[in-house]
């Protein structure tokens, strides 16, 4: 349950607990002062000074851009300096004589655009016209610079959101890997992990997972194209991912706490991909050497496992239901190594990979009634209703006489809908009754 | 760390890496060997920076087959880096070889190094009109844009009254290429200074 409905309901429950005895009127006032201490008030200085620095920001780059010949180089050159130099400055006297933190952060984040300004004004002036995505990633190093010495997370979302466009210009447009990302991409996760900053950390997931879809430009277009070689890569980033969740929901750490919430996203819509029996439509299979593959693959798998074990031995599952949850998470490896060592045929993987996608909605549903979490129990239903529609359109699409089909399959899922909808209402409910009593 | 030794520490840093930008393609053009290059007109602009020339030379189409291929190497791929063997000219540097080694260059003739920006089986020619088959291969030196004015662009891209453009650029010794001028019918239009 979230914050809001939590102290709502708080402030509902308080009186009958006053009534039965359980609280008194002077624990119940503390209680709820607590609480509101502890809400987040709405941050409306820091907004508008974000706000404030990222227009600034933005009339500047476009400023730059606009006034070419109006000044000498040198004035240009001096006022993009002192430009740079003057919200470093306002970033200190704000921290220091005034005091004020919010407006700090505003400066730092104007600094991160000066510098990328600053870059750009450089590149206009001398007709720097270098590899592109470089003046991207020294932009980037410079907001993660500034991230790591004044400990800003807008700094470090300006820093990622530079890194996002920074990879999807080199992998999507050059079509080349950007292997330097990964370095980047660990230098930013220790303020991640020294600091509790849920935006920037989802930030970082994002922008890995983005690298990692960016390989696929690699193989599926150029001189590479293997379709094989692509659904092997596939397979493998999927049971990576997987990995990257099970380390996340096993530790505490709040970088990996936030984290860990899209890395399972990301693995259940790969897990649904392989459910497709034409995934390997286009499939092109080349002789190639099957050893690289053999070692991705079992370093992977390690990975994987050894989250697997981790989240087992910590769970407060009984073990018949731990014993479920090894199989299933041994079946997805198992699924995904097959994909990776032997190129898919037919429809028989997928009948396999459907199945196993059911029962990993059936266990994330569970994951999300045991820990009160209604974010998990919508996302399995959404799932199972994805699943629904995807097979409706590619299995049976072919085999009935079109118009039949659509109303027949339209009241099904009319039905089927409806179905789901009150189960999930009532699966929602039911946690709400168990608030408190969830089981860890 | 004292917050002030972190700013000056950051002002410092982020200096220095503009200075360097700028260092290196003085380097290039106060050190490179001046050449000049003929132009084909095309255009285009920038969102961050502005209006600008896009310059596309001679030198940046190699036919690597029929009567005027040029030498050296056949196989190259996307991205590849090569080193084009240039001629010097006063009426316009003429490409002679390409190579994918630095060293197989021909003593005497100038080394440029380049991209490929992609390789064509078929090229299109202007006397029959027609697209032939003519492996050839496109390659960017890092002297393709020119900034201008905003509005400005297009008198160097298309100039008026049959205009001649060419530029005047620097090649240093590690092969990279800056723009030292614009040259117009031969004379010098715009010359490029530090400040």
């Amino acid at each position: 349950m979230n914050e809001r409905g939590f102290g709502k309901r708080l402030a509902q429950e308080l009186p009958r607990w006053e009534a039965q005895g359980w609280v008194s009127a002077e624990g119940r006032a503390a209680i709820l002062a607590d609480f509101a201490a502890r809400q987040a008030k709405p941050a409306w200085a820091s907004a508008l000074a974000l706000a404030g620095a990222v227009l600034l920001g933005v009339g500047v780059i476009t400023w730059f851009a606009a006034h070419w010949n109006e000044m000498s180089k040198l004035a240009k050159l001096v006022l993009v300096f002192l430009a740079l130099i003057a919200s470093h400055a306002g970033n200190g006297f704000c921290q220091t004589r005034g005091a004020m933190p919010k407006l700090a952060q505003g400066m730092v984040l104007l600094s991160v655009f000066f510098f990328g300004a600053a870059i750009m004004l450089v590149g206009q002036i001398y007709h720097i016209d270098a590899h592109f995505p470089d003046g991207l990633a020294l932009w980037a190093a410079g907001g993660l610079l500034t991230a790591w010495l004044f400990a800003s997370q807008p700094a470090l979302l300006a820093a990622l959101a530079l890194a996002a466009v920074w990879t999807w210009s080199e992998q999507f447009d050059y079509r080349v890997m950007n292997w330097p990302l990964l370095g980047f991409l660990a230098l930013a996760a220790v303020p991640l992990a020294r600091h509790d900053w849920p935006l920037a950390a989802r930030g970082w997931g994002g922008v890995l997972l983005l690298w990692l879809a960016g390989w696929h430009a690699q193989t599926w277009i150029g001189p590479l194209w293997d379709s094989n070689a692509h659904l092997r890569l596939f397979a493998l980033q999927v049971l990576g991912v997987a990995g990257l969740w099970t380390l996340a929901q096993a530790s505490a750490q709040p970088f990996a706490r936030a984290l860990r919430g899209d890395f399972l996203l990301a693995a259940l819509a790969g897990a649904f991909l392989f459910t497709f029996p034409d995934l390997d439509l286009r499939l092109s299979r080349r002789a190639e050497a099957a050893w690289p593959w053999l070692a991705a693959l079992a370093v992977t798998a390690a990975f994987f496992l050894a989250g697997v074990a981790r989240l087992l031995r910590a769970s407060e599952l009984p073990p018949p239901r731990r014993a479920l949850a090894a199989a299933l998470a041994a079946a997805f490896a198992l699924l995904l190594a097959v994909e990776v060592v032997v190129p898919r045929s037919g429809s028989v993987p997928a009948l396999f990979w459907n199945a196993l996608f059911l029962a990993l909605l059936y266990w994330v549903g569970d994951l999300g009634i045991r820990h009160a979490d209604r974010q998990l129990v919508n996302r399995a239903f959404a799932g199972f209703s994805i699943w629904v529609l995807a097979r409706y359109f590619d299995t049976f699409w072919t085999l009935f006489d079109r118009a039949l089909f659509f109303m027949a399959g339209g009241l099904l899922l009319l039905a089927g809908g409806g179905w789901l909808e009150r189960r999930r209402r009532a699966l929602l409910r039911e946690i709400e009754g168990n608030d408190g009593r969830g089981q860890a | 760390m004292n917050l002030w030794l972190k700013i000056s520490l950051l002002a410092a840093v982020q200096v220095a890496a503009l200075a360097t930008m700028i260092a290196d393609k003085q380097w290039t053009l106060n050190r490179g060997t001046q050449v000049v290059l003929q132009t084909e007109p095309v255009d285009p602009r920038s969102l961050f920076m502005g209006d600008y020339a896009r310059l596309n030379y001679s030198i940046s189409r190699l036919r690597l087959d029929g009567d005027d291929a040029v030498g050296g190497d056949r196989e190259f791929a996307r991205h590849d880096t090569v080193w084009v063997a240039l001629k010097p000219d006063p009426a316009g540097a003429r490409a002679v070889s390409v190579h994918r080694e630095r060293a197989a260059v021909p003593a005497g003739l100038l080394a440029l190094k380049g991209e490929v920006s992609y390789v064509a089986d078929h090229d299109w020619d202007r006397a029959s009109n027609t697209s032939v088959k003519r492996r050839t291969l496109q390659v960017r030196y890092g002297i393709e844009q020119y900034y201008v004015q905003e509005g400005t662009g297009r008198q160097i891209e298309r100039p008026q009254g049959g205009e001649k453009v060419s530029i005047l650029a620097a090649v240093d010794s590690r092969g990279k290429a800056g723009i030292l001028g614009v040259l117009l019918d031969g004379k010098l239009r715009y010359r490029e200074t530090l400040f």
